[in-house]
């Protein structure tokens, strides 16, 4: 007979977070509190084993492998083969996508070295207006713009998406199998997990939690995925030089942005998870994968703390540092050549003029 | 399954602030139709689509349409290929109210078996989970079916000659292994795409009708898959407009 009464495991079975909740049930068995001794029998010397079987029975299955099948073959067809689909070849790829779009005439204009993916809609009106980026729809997935600078160095793009992963890695193998950008960036609006983050705090992504599903396609079954690490300190540098509060954080990647539970959160808080978003661990898992390199800035839109989610006091200071943030981050990668530099001293001047 | 109290994070927090600052759509639509397609956007923007662009429910980076004619009121979102705009938008609809019945997917898919030519038009009926999303809002499972009276309603408009399909939903395209791909047609798919068991799940459990039609792009033959975009356009532009017409029927007896 299941007994729900003391679990702290999500209603939505997931293997990933049930070894986290196994984990947590060892370290407190070991440190001695007696709710975890009684679930694991009184066995005040537990080996991790016998919390894994513990979970499993507190779920109606005899044993942790039993629990772990049932899991994986509810989740697809073919989810029990997801152990090495990262290392299988695919039938379908970018290069022979790519062949297939240029037999029809198809050409990409000029690649960049860098690409930054938005999923806000600001942030295309703001480029669509800046004389300094080109838009170049040959290279935007369908239904999204593109933008490329004419005055920077590197070259960074901006690629303009709805929010979610799956035509942002579609994209990263398209401009890994072109020969173009090698370095990705994920820069979105996030929640904050607990009450150390506010909204408006920019965040670098050092590791993202999988819960994604993507990143399966891409590495081996893992917890989490890590972004390059020179990457996200050149990122946190710039950042950090104009947002003091900016700090390297992790997230965790949910793709339904409706769906994180309650429990989930917690759990997050209690591991020191800040962050909550839907793209960061497919991002991170795919460079890995194409071998290129990448990251997420973040900046922190809602907070959920002691139980419930709130959204900005100050919508528009979250607004602001969005925007702001945005533009030192570009700065940061790619600054404008200093001949296309404005003299600001000039500028302040036209502006009192006009 | 999870219930609405297990959910801290919910449409409500997310649009509170601009409910209460004023901001409220002119209109609900009775059905929301999804659409990936740059080509059905640029017919939904020209003059001979009978659609006029909708500023207030579209979703960042996407363009959204309202039906333009007399009849009642259905949007076009035209997003970026995946599954999880889609899902937001929909909890955000049927956040807004209880106008919203009907969801539906218009889209192209690749064919896994003889038999489907590219430019060909098919009605799916259900959708092998493979998608990452659809146990956000579904107890885990294999497969999931759109609404069946919708789906008959969908084949006797688009092709009352053929049955409905199952299609394979997967959530990235380039990863498809030939062991998954084998998996899939021996769990009898027939087409491939990104979106509708994401889409069939959360109308499920957001108790919206779904039903999905898709247009055969792509073609997997022995030395590979196919593609050939130029045969697409026209028979999405007519699904749609069928797929219009399937969602005001009901709602109009």
């Amino acid at each position: 007979m299941t007994d729900f009464a003391h679990s702290t495991v999500p209603k939505r079975p997931n293997l990933h977070y049930l070894k986290r909740v196994a984990k947590d049930l060892l370290r407190d068995a070991l440190a001695g509190d007696p709710t975890a001794v009684n679930r694991l029998s009184g066995n005040a010397s537990p080996k991790l084993a016998d919390a894994h079987r513990a979970i499993a029975n507190e779920h109606g299955h005899r044993s942790w492998a039993e629990l772990k099948h049932t899991i994986q073959e509810g989740n697809g067809v073919v989810a029990a083969r997801r152990a090495n689909r990262h290392a299988m070849p695919s039938t379908n790829t970018a290069a022979g996508f790519m062949a297939s779009a240029k037999a029809t005439g198809w050409e990409p204009s000029r690649l960049s070295k860098i690409i930054v993916f938005v999923f806000q809609s600001g942030l295309a009106r703001t480029l669509d207006q800046d004389p300094g980026f080109d838009e170049e729809p040959s290279l935007a997935p369908g239904n999204s713009r593109f933008f490329i600078s004419n005055d920077r160095e590197p070259a960074i793009a901006v690629s303009c998406l709805s929010p979610g992963a799956t035509a942002m890695v579609n994209q990263m193998e398209n401009q890994v199998a072109l020969g173009g950008a090698d370095t990705f960036i994920a820069y979105n609006l996030a929640g904050g997990i607990g009450p150390d983050i506010e909204p408006g705090t920019l965040s670098v992504v050092a590791t993202a939690v999988r819960d994604d599903g993507i990143s399966d396609h891409y590495l081996a079954p893992a917890d989490t995925v890590d972004a390059d690490p020179l990457l996200v300190e050149r990122a946190h540098q710039g950042l950090a030089s104009q947002f003091p509060s900016c700090e390297i954080r992790s997230t965790w990647t949910n793709p339904a942005v409706y769906r994180q539970t309650a429990e989930e959160l917690q759990h997050y808080a209690d591991s020191g998870v800040s962050l909550v978003e839907s793209e960061a661990a497919s991002l991170l898992a795919a460079a890995q994968s194409l071998g290129v390199s990448a990251t997420a800035v973040l900046v922190t839109a809602s907070v959920w703390n002691n139980g419930a989610s709130q959204s900005a006091e100050n919508p528009s200071l979250v607004a602001t540092t969005h925007k702001q943030g945005f533009a030192t981050l570009l700065d940061t990668l790619a600054p404008r050549r200093l001949s296309e530099r404005t003299d600001p001293t000039t500028a302040q001047t036209e502006d009192e003029d006009a | 399954m999870m219930n609405d109290n297990d959910l801290p994070y919910t449409p409500a927090t997310f649009l509170g602030w601009a409910l209460k600052s004023g901001w409220k759509p002119e209109v609900l639509p009775v059905g929301v139709i999804f659409t990936f397609q740059p080509t059905v956007e640029r017919w939904a923007r020209s003059s001979s689509g009978p659609f006029g662009v909708c500023t207030d429910l579209t979703v960042s980076n996407a363009a959204t349409f309202m039906s333009s004619d007399d009849g009642l009121p259905i949007l076009l979102s035209c997003l970026n290929p995946g599954g999880a705009s889609m899902v937001t938008q929909l909890e955000h609809l049927r956040f807004l109210g209880d106008e919203t019945r009907f969801a539906g997917i218009v889209g192209t898919a690749g064919s896994m078996i003889g038999g489907l030519n590219i430019g060909d038009v098919r009605v799916v009926g259900t959708a092998l989970r493979s998608d990452g999303i659809s146990d956000r809002y579904l107890p885990p499972g294999n497969e999931v079916a759109g609404d069946e009276a919708f789906t008959k309603a969908l084949r006797e408009r688009i092709n009352p000659h053929a049955e409905a399909v199952k299609t394979w939903t997967v959530d990235v395209p380039y990863r498809m292994t030939n062991a998954d791909h084998e998996a899939a047609v021996a769990a009898k798919a027939q087409v491939t795409e990104m979106e509708i068991a994401s889409l069939f799940a959360a109308s499920r459990c957001l108790d919206l009708t779904a039903g999905a039609a898709v247009v055969v792009s792509d073609v997997s033959r022995a030395d590979g898959w196919h593609s050939d975009w130029s045969d697409t356009a026209e028979p999405l532009n007519n699904a749609v407009l069928s797929m219009i017409h399937a969602m005001r029927a009901p709602v109009a007896q």
